[in-house]
């Protein structure tokens, strides 16, 4: 009975055996007949599922592939994991439209913080809204409303008009 | 010569819409997709539908593809999983070495005018018997482009398990193959 095990002449067919055990199972492949037959068994092996070649796939599995993709819905170019994708573009542009109407109104003395001032305790809050008065002009607060608009603006630009273009323009180049 | 775009070309242009970037994608791969699918499944129509499948598959994930390992990894992956559940689905039976009883001595003369036919369709018969995840681990090895580390990415078996896996799924398919053979040269005498 060998010394070797089936995964040692695996081991020796892939060439991933040390230098020295290479050297023994050589050895005794020519000194042991069973090792032998055992060793010829996973050669034929080998060396059948490595002329085993690729399988032709049909002609037409392209065609047929490429119709079943045209009927899908396309893809969201701008990726779904981004903030201008699908659904979320609209839940930002919401939240962002939400705080510029806020803060209009605030800075229009529209709406007030009286009805909280009674409740929460007057002088902590109109020490914090005496501070923001201070800093926030509405020379600040208009500019920061242009800027927002003005980002709200491009991106919507890029998604109404830009990418729609690109989009026929991909299409037609790829038919 | 250094016109030929790579894969994560490729992927790049199907996320902003081109479809000849796909296509172009499908042809690079269809064969090898096509070939484990057929490995697993054992016939051309079951492993022509799970390849379609695939690709459709992998086509509306595409946008979610980061790139972090390689693109045929991730497809491979993919195909594999569709034709093994496919086999489940569709009950595709594993078949036993009973089956090939029915090999009569007029095909079998036929059969070896065609040699590389005959050895073709003794392995896929001793790959049928066999369970789909050493069928793919197998099939997988012997792509030869594969280390064993991107074999446990596309398989989901850690590196240990899949030496271990891949050498009981080699024994026995050469005990099979020997089996085979040895019954079609009794049927033979």
């Amino acid at each position: 009975m060998s010394r070797f095990t089936d995964q040692d002449l695996f081991d020796y067919l892939d060439g991933s055996c040390s230098k020295s055990q290479k050297r023994q199972i050589e050895q005794e492949l020519r000194e042991d007949k069973a090792l032998r037959k055992r060793y010829d068994e996973f050669l034929a092996l080998d060396q059948s599922m490595a002329q085993l070649s690729l399988e032709r796939s049909p002609e037409d599995l392209s065609d047929k592939i490429m119709d079943q993709i045209r009927t899908l819905p396309q893809l969201d170019y701008m990726g779904s994991s981004s903030i201008f994708s699908g659904t979320k573009f609209f839940i930002v542009s919401g939240i962002v439209t939400a705080m510029v109407a806020l803060i209009s109104l605030f800075s229009s003395g529209y709406l007030s913080l009286e009805p909280l001032e009674t409740t929460m305790g007057k002088y902590q809050l109109m020490e914090e809204w005496n501070f923001l008065k201070g800093v926030l002009t509405k020379r600040m607060l208009t500019n920061a409303m242009l800027l927002i608009y003005g980002v709200l603006g491009l991106a919507l630009l890029d998604r109404a008009v830009l990418n729609p273009l690109f989009r026929k323009k991909a299409k037609r180049l790829s038919v | 010569m250094g016109n030929i775009k790579t894969d994560i070309d490729l992927i790049q242009e199907v996320k902003v819409g081109s479809m000849a970037a796909y296509r172009t994608l499908v042809e690079r791969y269809k064969d090898y997709v096509f070939t484990i699918a057929i490995r697993v499944l054992g016939n051309r129509e079951d492993a022509e539908e799970a390849a379609q499948d695939a690709f459709v598959k992998v086509y509306k994930g595409i946008s979610n593809f980061q790139g972090n390992s390689k693109f045929s990894t991730w497809l491979y992956r993919v195909v594999l999983n569709t034709a093994i559940s496919y086999k489940r689905k569709k009950k595709i039976p594993m078949e036993t070495l009973e089956d090939y009883k029915v090999i009569g001595a007029g095909e079998i003369s036929k059969m070896q005018e065609y040699q590389h036919l005959e050895q073709k369709k003794f392995l896929q018969l001793a790959l049928n018997t066999m369970l789909p995840d050493d069928v793919s681990v197998i099939t997988l090895f012997y792509f030869k482009e594969l280390s064993l580390e991107e074999m446990s990415e596309i398989t989901g078996i850690s590196v240990n398990t899949l030496k271990v896996k891949l050498f009981r799924a080699r024994k026995r398919l050469s005990d099979t193959l020997g089996k085979i053979l040895k019954r079609e040269v009794t049927s033979l005498l």
